[in-house]
């Protein structure tokens, strides 16, 4: 009984019958998390659910804030990055989520 | 506690397990309007509601306030930023231990029917 749970839960967990499924392929590796805000995330996906709410470990956050020169009216993007070692991200502020090969 | 059906649903259905498993525990909040929250996580509602007790509120400006209790609505919450010593897997499975899970969540059926096929 105990295998037969085992099966199912193993074949479960490689089914991919909606979109959220191939979320789960990527648990426990590195996925890139767009968020809104112009903020960007890259870390180990621990966990996630229906809401996108998501844990991450070994985070990388990148805010992008635009300003615009003065003088030369030029947009400059000014880029700041820290690390979290531990991250629980609401899912409202999710965009996308992409798996580990594109994370670059 | 008169939780609702749905309030129940969401703490045992989706990551706020995780939340309500850090009660009692220091933690950072930071929220949509770019405050940081630090306090002790006294309670955690089934829509991730919570309630920090000492809390120090950081503006966007730098500019702190302290309160002993402080309500923090789930939705202006961004990230909460978790106990380093924590392993979220085992707190979650704790958590699920702990609590009484009245509605023991089914396998969907189209999980059953991949699985006979």
């Amino acid at each position: 009984m105990a295998d037969e749970d085992d099966q199912q839960q193993s074949a479960a967990n490689q089914a991919v019958e909606e979109p959220l499924d191939l979320i789960r392929l990527s648990l426990d590796e590195r996925v890139y998390v767009k968020m809104r805000n112009e903020r960007e995330l890259r870390g180990r996906l621990h966990a996630y659910d229906q809401h996108l709410n998501m844990v991450l470990g070994e985070v990388e956050e990148t805010v992008t804030a635009v300003e615009i020169d003065e003088e030369t009216y030029e947009e400059i993007y000014k880029q700041t990055k820290r690390t979290i070692p531990m991250l629980f991200v609401r899912g409202d502020g999710v965009i996308l989520v992409s798996p580990p090969l594109r994370a670059g | 506690m008169a939780a609702s059906g749905q309030e129940k649903f969401y703490a045992q259905n989706t990551l706020v397990v995780l939340l309500i498993a850090m009660e009692n525990e220091r933690i950072k909040v930071e929220t949509k309007n770019e405050s940081l929250i630090q306090g002790k996580l006294m309670n955690c509602d089934g829509y991730g509601n919570l309630t920090l007790s000492k809390a120090t509120v950081t503006n966007s400006c730098g500019k702190t306030l302290r309160t002993d209790e402080l309500h923090v609505k789930a939705s202006s919450v961004r990230y909460v930023h978790l106990p380093n010593k924590v392993n979220p897997i085992e707190a979650i499975q704790q958590q699920f231990a702990k609590s009484k899970r009245i509605n023991t969540p089914k396998m969907p059926p189209k999980y059953k029917k991949t699985v006979q096929s």
